[in-house]
């Protein structure tokens, strides 16, 4: 039985980022089919139809059933079936009602019995809810990426015909918030995808060890050896390989930390995380131009819907807070007190130093009147101009979220207190910056 | 420079083959540093890393025919009698 509390920060993050891909859908699906429904459905149908022939489909077809009363016992599970092909990989397919492991025919044979090492390893996948799992990024996720490439392409195409001066009505500033929103989120959408992947494998191959000790080494050690000697050209499934699979020399590394999920890498969690930010702040602020333009064409909707619009705008960015805050609980189970202080100041300065660098160049193309047009001034002990706004997010969101952070974790020594206090001093500090920057104002009065 | 070539017809996979010539079942007769295995593709998601189709052995030193024809019939021994295995030298 799963527990649905998150124990790990890996659990957090999943459950965390997983509320990221709903506003994308139930926004974007909608918009494009507006614009044209054969994409829309192809957005839709082309993830569908090729996960379910790749992943279901074509290794239950290329693969015969086999009775073996021993695989049932090794693992303790009579409910699970097995197949076999030549053509076939090894692998584990959850459809809910059924449950297989295929194998690939050499890996049942032949002196090495691979098979011992890698039932514990599928098995692992369907006990953990992982074959599940597969589902889910395979289909939904393949559907956000999708829809997010072709409105990246399309923004593209808007911002070249506004360069080129073709297009009658041009905001450079709605397309650039627009393109940079649309970069950072399938960004954050992939490295998320990737990292959960991983991660699932780290455990199954901890639970595969764990069954059979001997042959999980020996498994280990020859795949270690093919992929050191191995010359490997790129090409598409190899780089599939690589986003699905850790490499055998990162996997062996992780079983050497028995107790942890991953150790903390100090830029890779820097970047993921200011993905994470930008991906799920230009997401927050996409949902809310779409969701502002619907109500200007759709005056009379019920009262109960304000609250869902909310929810909307706010989970990228709660996403976003939570991200941050279970790396810097990351960094500080696997570094103490110094790494996760250097992570959160690395995350403090690079948002700051971004959100300048934005800010000058919305003031160097002319574009700050534009974005101020239609606000209602705010009062004037909230009236602030220049760089101090950025001051302000500077404290608020980078030092002051992170210091808190830390000092619940240290306190209630609990990841989801913690948690909650990251996400309450999150939203406080995002408020104090929308206040302080003006440019949102008007959402607030 | 003599190259002996191992390619598996359809399907089949030489993972197994190449594992046991690294685990030394050749002996001598080959440098172990001259055998490379041409990379497969793999399935999503599966376990593994995916089907080798082919493993070349590089022989750095010259070898006579009757030398190629023992290490021809050490892999042939070591394949048993699978006919879907092709030697090419």
């Amino acid at each position: 039985m799963r527990s649905n509390i998150a124990r790990t920060p890996q659990q957090a993050i999943d459950g965390l980022a997983t509320a990221l891909f709903t506003p994308i859908l139930v926004i974007s699906l909608p918009a494009i089919a507006n614009t044209s429904v054969a994409i829309a459905a192809a957005v839709v149908l082309l993830p569908l139809v090729w996960y379910i022939k790749t992943v279901v489909y074509d290794p239950l077809s290329m693969s015969k059933p086999i009775v073996r009363q021993d695989f049932s016992e090794i693992i303790g599970d009579d409910k699970v079936r097995f197949r076999v092909g030549s053509r076939v990989a090894t692998c584990s397919i959850d459809l809910g009602f059924r449950r297989y492991i295929v194998f690939n025919s050499q890996d049942l044979t032949g002196q090495y019995q691979d098979w011992k090492a890698l039932i514990g390893h599928e098995y692992a996948h369907i006990k953990n809810g992982d074959a599940k799992f597969f589902h889910f990024v395979g289909i939904l996720g393949g559907v956000t990426f999708l829809a997010v490439l072709y409105s990246l392409f399309l923004a593209t195409l808007f911002l070249l015909d506004g360069l080129t001066g073709q297009a009658e009505q041009f905001s450079p500033r709605g397309t650039i918030t627009l393109v940079l929103g649309l970069i950072g989120f399938p960004i954050f959408c992939l490295l998320w995808i990737r990292q959960s992947l991983h991660e699932r494998e780290f455990r199954a191959d901890r639970e595969s060890r764990d069954l059979d000790e001997k042959h999980f080494n020996d498994w280990m050690r020859r795949y270690l050896r093919h992929e050191v000697r191995e010359r490997v050209r790129l090409n598409l499934a190899i780089a599939f390989r690589w986003f699905t699979h850790p490499s055998f020399k990162k996997r062996s590394e992780v079983l050497q930390l028995r107790n942890k999920e991953v150790k903390f890498r100090f830029w890779p969690e820097t970047l993921r995380s200011l993905a994470f930010v930008y991906g799920g702040s230009a997401l927050s602020y996409l949902v809310f131009m779409s969701i502002s333009s619907y109500f200007a064409h759709n005056p009379d909707l019920p009262i109960w819907f304000i609250a869902l619009v909310f929810a909307t705008i706010m989970m990228p960015v709660l996403s976003s807070f939570g991200a941050i805050s279970v790396s810097a609980m990351s960094a500080y189970e696997q570094g103490g007190w110094r790494a996760s202080l250097k992570y959160c100041v690395a995350i403090a300065g690079a948002n700051w130093l971004l959100l300048t660098a934005f800010f000058y160049a919305i003031v160097g193309l002319g574009q700050f009147d534009a974005i101020t047009v239609g606000v209602p001034a705010a009062p004037p002990e909230l009236r602030s101009d220049g760089i101090w706004p950025f001051f302000v997010i500077f404290l608020n969101f980078g030092l002051l979220l992170s210091m808190f952070t830390m000092a619940a974790f240290w306190l209630f020594g609990r990841l989801r207190f913690s948690l909650l206090v990251h996400i309450a001093i999150g939203t406080l500090s995002l408020v104090g910056a929308f206040l302080a920057t003006k440019l949102e104002w008007w959402l607030f009065s | 420079m003599q190259k002996m070539t191992i390619t598996a017809e359809k399907d089949y996979d030489l993972r197994e083959v190449y594992d046991r010539i690294l685990d030394g079942e050749l002996e001598n007769l080959v440098d172990l540093d001259g055998v490379h295995a041409g990379s497969g593709g793999t399935t999503v998601f599966a376990a593994g890393s995916g089907r080798l189709p082919e493993i070349t052995i590089s022989l750095k030193e010259h070898k006579s025919d009757a030398e190629i024809a023992k290490i021809q019939a050490a892999l042939r021994e070591m394949f048993g009698t699978q006919a879907h295995i092709h030697i090419s030298t």
